[in-house]
């Protein structure tokens, strides 16, 4: 079956298939669009993936994605620097800003820390984001680790770092999402919801 | 054949984009390693990603001759977990205890107790406010359950009968336990040890309120381990980290 196709097509089957969620099907697929589309278009896929590999770095700040020293939310000065939102991966933080209520900046661990995968604290970002709080102006810590064990463990293990510093350490709500029915709740989200219930003011 | 067994999920490894591959300690079957398909969907049949330590009744297809089963059904609860999620020194302490087990134990080897003192460990770190006597109790514990009990009643090289009026005391992991002064000199390894921290490791109650021993006898423990599977552990580092400050700001 490989035979049927020339070296390149077959090189460009295989990079696709390497993509998350690409099977050998799809990657086919794609790339016979890119072998039909004209080159301009093609050329510019390419181009965009050179750029996003040779441009994109970590924001000196936060570890978010750059393509200065600084990421466009820890340059902007509009932003509330005196609160810092601490997400796992820029994926996150791109899921909080689409909300439009965070005026925060971030700090982007690069992970979590997952003691049987043998990931301590040395190999995410920790270190900078306690020098951050450490000579900045910082009030307030918001811990956006995922809701899972070692999600919660980064951040229990954070915020005894920053224990003893003149700052507020808080983690983001969890429970019932609004517009949903306590009846097909999964058992997880209402122990959640239980364990975080809240007065009503 | 079809598993039907209480189970605690001692680890997991994520397996394609939807799935996962855990490892179930069972209450009579012993470890057990299975796929659950799907786990990871929105519409999990698991409500949810399956977490270390959800334990529950869970039903596994075992296949005789597949490395891996197949999970079909697990009624995961949650207590646990919640509970580690507000400590950090119950979290550490009781990740070093989900890898004591998958490394001490292999799949299929049942271990009668074991599922129960597991479960009973995370309910004493969840609930206790210091975890350091339960860590090191059920550290003593698994060591009993796979037959490496330490020897902690008397010389375990002379046999002599443990007493109080030793001149002193020693532990050697080679000679895998207590040994008396008559004995240390043929173990190089043998470190010595304070009443305290023998009492401590003959009975973890006395450990209660004393934390400096405590750490030691844990880091004895540790090391004893350690020098068993004959590399490190991937999770003590972080457990010895955390008790440290736990230590010292407490």
């Amino acid at each position: 079956m490989d035979s049927l196709y020339t070296d390149s097509i077959k090189r460009l089957i295989e990079q696709l298939g390497r993509l998350p969620g690409i099977g050998p099907k799809s990657a086919e697929r794609l790339a016979f669009y890119i072998l039909h589309t004209s080159k301009d278009e093609a050329l510019a896929l390419a181009d965009a993936i050179r750029a996003v590999k040779e441009q994109i770095r970590p924001c000196k700040d936060c570890f978010n994605l750059a393509e200065g020293p600084l990421c466009p939310i820890c340059a902007d000065p509009r932003r509330d620097h005196n609160t810092i939102c601490v997400v796992e991966q820029p994926k996150d933080l791109v899921a909080l800003e689409k909300t439009g209520l965070c005026n925060w900046v971030y700090h982007v661990l690069g992970g979590h820390i997952c003691p049987l995968d043998g990931i301590g604290p040395a190999d995410l970002t920790i270190d900078r984001l306690i020098e951050r709080v450490r000579s900045g102006q910082v009030r307030e810590v918001v811990m956006a680790t995922n809701p899972t064990l070692d999600g919660d463990g980064t951040a229990l293990h954070i915020a005894s770092l920053l224990r003893g510093l003149p700052v507020r350490i808080t983690r983001l709500a969890r429970g019932l999402p609004a517009g949903s029915t306590i009846e097909y709740a999964n058992d997880k989200v209402l122990a959640d919801a239980i364990l975080g219930r809240q007065t009503i003011q | 054949m079809l598993i039907k067994d209480q189970a605690i999920c001692i680890r997991t490894i994520d397996y394609a984009e939807t799935s996962q591959v855990i490892t179930l300690l069972t209450d009579t079957y012993g470890k057990i390693r299975a796929i659950a398909k799907g786990s990871k969907r929105p519409r999990s049949p698991f409500g949810g990603p399956i977490e270390v330590f959800s334990y529950g009744p869970a039903v596994i297809l075992d296949k005789p001759h597949a490395q891996l089963g197949t999970l079909t059904e697990f009624q995961p609860r949650f207590e646990i977990i919640s509970g580690l999620t507000r400590n950090l020194q119950a979290y550490n302490a009781a990740m070093l205890a989900a890898e004591l087990v998958d490394r001490f134990t292999k799949d299929h080897d049942p271990h009668p107790g074991l599922y129960q003192l597991v479960l009973g460990f995370l309910r004493d770190v969840v609930s206790g406010p210091n975890p350091l006597p339960a860590t090191i109790g059920f550290q003593l514990g698994l060591l009993r359950q796979v037959g490496m009990q330490l020897v902690l009643d008397g010389c375990a090289n002379c046999r002599r009968p443990y007493s109080e009026d030793w001149p002193a005391y020693y532990f050697s992991s080679s000679a895998n336990g207590l040994v008396c002064r008559d004995c240390e000199g043929s173990f190089p390894d043998r470190m010595m040890l304070g009443l305290e921290a023998v009492r401590g490791l003959q009975d973890q109650a006395n450990l209660a309120s004393a934390g400096p021993v405590a750490r030691s006898v844990a880091r004895i423990l540790i090391d004893h381990i350690t020098r068993i599977l004959g590399h490190q552990l991937r999770t003590a580092r972080q457990f010895l980290q955390g008790m440290a400050c736990h230590g010292s700001s407490g």
